[in-house]
């Protein structure tokens, strides 16, 4: 276990809330970034992040937590993501992807869900030889790889600052994506 | 139903990335129905997916300090070995204590440890720095597309992922540090006058200008330790004390060196790289070090002043290991170990020979 986690853990069993806090503004990119990957929206990613966080301090009398802080942590996210996808109370709200898409979305990560750890999805190995094959990536699918994850950048925002057209945009990230998995099967 | 494994792939990116109809994602229910291999297929998808989404994304928290009798300075200095990890290059911006990372839409990404701090960064393309206090490195938005350069003033830890294609070139005073894939130190402090260059593996080549004006290229083989000084009259001054030093302490292999021809450059073989990176790790090892240059680290180290009342005790010279130890531990073992006594006001401290001390010393 590493020190932040370990640290998390005893903020909330010593119910330090300001530490809590401060860790909390540590792993927040992270987990609202992870939340959207699977719900595809900014504004809800952060919602259910903000609600695991606050679900986690206000039980923590209730919680053990056997593995490490972290993978706790996403796994809730993951299963409240996947909570969110299913209900079809909010969406309506949203109406940024219809709520038949939603449960399409829902119900393909459920029955390919074999338990996502994120030991699997995150050690300083599998950080570095990620962002080793990212470097290895042909330029432009680089670039649009980069531009999409990390930068956060719509396909269009890509398509115009990249001067290229929208379809070049997509059949790179699908060139790029096919080319990490191939790299990182042995290691994911 | 038959898919090519192609179409699979475009649909398993189009899925995740959202950019999918609904027909096609009933397809993609229904292939993954079919057995648990389409399954364990799509989830290597999925995963990187994840993962990348995760990658470069935390920063550590401060650490706390664990000592409670020390002066303010310290306790801060404990506190900001942050450990901040930066990917992207738009509009993020955060401060952590005494390291600031800045990362501007056309300005460079600038990282900096402040007087009494430390930090590490993870570069955009997984090189690793690890940063001294009083220091700071700088890269351009172009970082890693096409190339690798860093800019560096002060002392920095590199650890280089390999990539041929993209050499990684750190910028201090009038060299350029080139290496492939590589872990290597530099320490290029400006009123340090010099910039030395440590090699723990792989290979670099270091590149500048000569007293002439000439091009020069040295490359550099693990376990050495390059030394450029800007200007020649600290370099003979150097090598004269040196000489004088070895001529004292015969065999002290440490300072052993090699002089090159028309170049103010020391190069010694064999070194402990330790000696050289520790500053960085827990253990921060220390041989045969001037006090001079000591009290000089030490002095970025934990944001204070110190000063001599006495000339001859600058050359003294100290060995040991400094483990988590606070400054006032660490001046009472010099006390301990060296002639000498100090005084210790606000973050100054004034250190003064001790005769006594001294007469026992010099019988030893």
């Amino acid at each position: 276990m590493n020190p932040p986690d370990e640290e998390m853990l005893v903020c909330l069993r010593s119910g330090d809330e300001r530490g809590y806090g401060r860790l909390v503004v540590t792993l927040q990119e992270a987990a609202c970034l992870y939340a959207k990957s699977i719900v595809l929206h900014t504004v809800t990613a952060h919602e259910i992040v903000n609600d695991v966080f606050l679900k986690l301090w206000t039980n923590r009398e209730q919680i053990t937590i056997k593995s490490s802080f972290r993978s706790y942590l996403f796994r809730m996210i993951h299963n409240q993501c996947c909570d969110y996808l299913r209900s079809n109370k909010r969406s309506a709200e949203l109406n940024f992807i219809s709520i038949e898409d939603m449960k399409l979305r829902q119900e393909v990560f459920e029955i390919a869900d074999t338990d996502t750890s994120f030991e699997k999805l995150y050690s300083e190995q599998a950080e570095t030889n990620l962002a080793r094959e990212i470097g290895k990536l042909p330029d432009q699918c680089r670039e649009i790889f980069i531009l999409s994850r990390f930068e956060q950048l719509s396909y269009p925002e890509i398509a115009t600052r990249l001067n290229l057209s929208l379809s070049t945009v997509k059949t790179q990230m699908v060139r790029a994506m096919v080319k990490l998995r191939d790299a990182m099967k042995d290691f994911i | 139903m038959l898919l090519k494994m192609n179409d699979i792939d475009d649909l398993i990116v189009r899925f995740l990335t959202g950019d999918i109809a609904r027909d096609e994602s009933h397809t993609l229910k229904d292939w993954l129905k079919i057995s648990p291999a389409n399954r364990e297929y799509f989830n290597s998808f999925r995963d990187v997916w994840l993962a990348s989404s995760l990658l470069g994304r935390f920063s550590q928290p401060a650490k706390k300090s664990r000592s409670r009798n020390l002066f303010r300075e310290w306790a801060k200095i404990a506190a900001v070995f942050v450990f901040a990890l930066v990917l992207g290059a738009l509009g993020y911006r955060t401060f952590l204590n005494n390291t600031s990372i800045t990362l501007g839409k056309l300005d460079p990404v600038t990282i900096e440890s402040k007087r009494g701090a430390m930090s590490s960064v993870t570069l955009p393309d997984g090189s690793k720095a690890w940063l001294n206090a009083e220091s700071k490195i700088s890269y351009g938005n172009g970082y890693n597309l096409s190339f690798r350069e860093i800019e560096l003033t002060g002392e920095a830890y590199f650890d280089v992922v390999t990539n041929p294609s993209k050499p990684f070139v750190v910028r201090a005073g009038n060299l350029a540090i080139k290496a492939m894939g590589t872990s290597f130190n530099v320490k290029a402090y400006p009123e340090d006058g010099s910039v030395t260059t440590t090699l723990v593996d792989g290979h670099v080549i270091i590149e500048g200008k000569d007293s002439k004006n000439k091009d020069f290229e040295i490359e550099l083989q693990p376990n050495q330790t390059i030394t450029y000084f800007n200007d020649q009259q600290d370099y003979i001054a150097h090598i004269e004390e040196t000489t004088e030093l070895n001529s004292q302490t015969p065999g002290s292999e440490s300072l052993r060196m090699t002089r090159l021809e028309d170049l103010s450059i020391i190069k010694q073989d064999q070194v402990k790289t330790e000696l050289f990176t520790s500053w960085k790790d827990k253990n921060w090892v220390i041989e045969q070090q001037s006090l001079e240059n000591l009290t000089r680290d030490m002095e970025r180290r934990y944001d204070v002043i110190i000063e001599f009342n006495s000339e001859s005790i600058r050359k003294y010279r100290f060995s040991g290991t400094i483990q988590n130890e606070t400054l006032e531990q660490i001046l009472y073992i010099l006390h301990n170990t060296l002639p000498l006594k100090y005084t210790m006001e606000k973050g100054r401290i004034v250190i003064d020979e001790d005769r006594t001390l001294m007469k026992e010393f010099n019988r030893e």
